[in-house]
């Protein structure tokens, strides 16, 4: 299966994460999964994800450090927060167009677009280096 | 931390750390199965269905899947634990990754793991899209070497169904 990116998902509740490990995966994408944010920025280092889903509320740390934690690695990395509950994110959003927000409980086709639509914009992104480079 | 599911709004239980007030968001085991049949393309329970003999739906990073009840009474596994989404060696509580747990090693970073015989039947089926019938294999737990015969089925689509066929030592 032609795989469309390489994506880390991160949730304490492994339900959540099997349930995307298994939908993504069918759906194409190279899924890594953690269930810790100390895990998942180790998973970030070595694995170089093209995306990473994140879960907000997380015993100990949570989405908001781990978001600290990879955008100090790399500035322009490409993050979705996924949460259960609505979030107020709009201030974090509008300075970084690379973080997006998905409930959890919307659809999951609304997930695939959202994650094309990071995908396409990292690509966008690395294409316009490539030309300033060359 | 409460833990409610994202679907239902279901109570889910607590987890540590009890003290913090937020709410994590899980899915349960109903909505678990009706989202998987709304958006899974393929049916993990159809998988098991019919098997007599202990049984898990695996990936190739040897997760769990899905069980079926006579793997989770072999294991002891009981109707408030969930072993899917766990590796492997965790479900059989494999001592190999127990006892490097404070190294942050898990099942399939010891250097035992190379040589476990279900997970090599499991990569080689993976590799070959051959199904293996009847491999002799075993696991240690930390009080016993649990002797068994295993079949590992290729399904496609990145699942492979182990079936434990017989048991020579029971895991204690």
């Amino acid at each position: 299966m032609k795989k469309n990116g390489k994506i880390l998902v991160v949730d304490d509740q492994d339900d959540f994460l099997l349930f995307l490990r298994i939908f993504l995966t069918e759906n194409g994408y190279d899924v890594l999964t953690s269930n810790n944010v100390k895990e998942a920025v180790s998973l970030f280092r070595k694995m170089d994800p093209d995306l990473v889903i994140s879960d907000w509320y997380m015993p100990f740390l949570g989405g908001r450090e781990l978001l600290t934690l990879i955008k100090e690695i790399r500035q322009e990395a490409h993050i979705m927060i996924m949460s259960g509950f609505h979030l107020e994110m709009d201030d974090i959003t509008r300075l970084d167009k690379n973080i997006s927000i998905w409930l959890k409980s919307s659809d999951f086709k609304s997930l695939l677009d959202k994650i094309e639509k990071s995908l396409s914009l990292r690509e966008t992104a690395f294409g316009s280096k490539q030309e300033m480079k060359s | 931390m409460k833990i409610v599911c994202s679907f239902c709004r279901c109570s889910m239980g607590e987890k540590p750390p009890y003290d913090n007030l937020e709410i994590t968001s899980g899915i349960c085991t109903r909505c678990f199965e009706t989202e998987s049949q709304k958006w899974l393309k393929i049916d993990y329970l159809h998988l098991l269905q019919g098997v007599e003999n202990p049984a898990a739906v695996v990936s190739r990073d040897i997760r769990i899947y899905a069980v079926n009840e006579p793997f989770n009474r072999l294991l002891g596994i009981g109707d408030n634990e969930d072993p899917r989404g766990l590796l492997c060696g965790e479900v059989l509580k494999c001592m190999h990754p127990l006892e490097q747990a404070n190294t942050g090693m898990r099942c399939g970073d010891t250097s035992e793991c190379s040589s476990c015989p279900i997970r090599k039947s499991i990569t080689n089926v993976f590799d070959t899209k051959i199904d293996l019938k009847n491999v002799p294999a075993w696991f240690k737990t930390r009080t016993s070497r649990c002797e068994i015969i295993i079949s590992v089925y290729y399904k496609g689509n990145e699942t492979v169904l182990l079936v434990i066929e017989n048991i020579f030592s029971h895991p204690n």
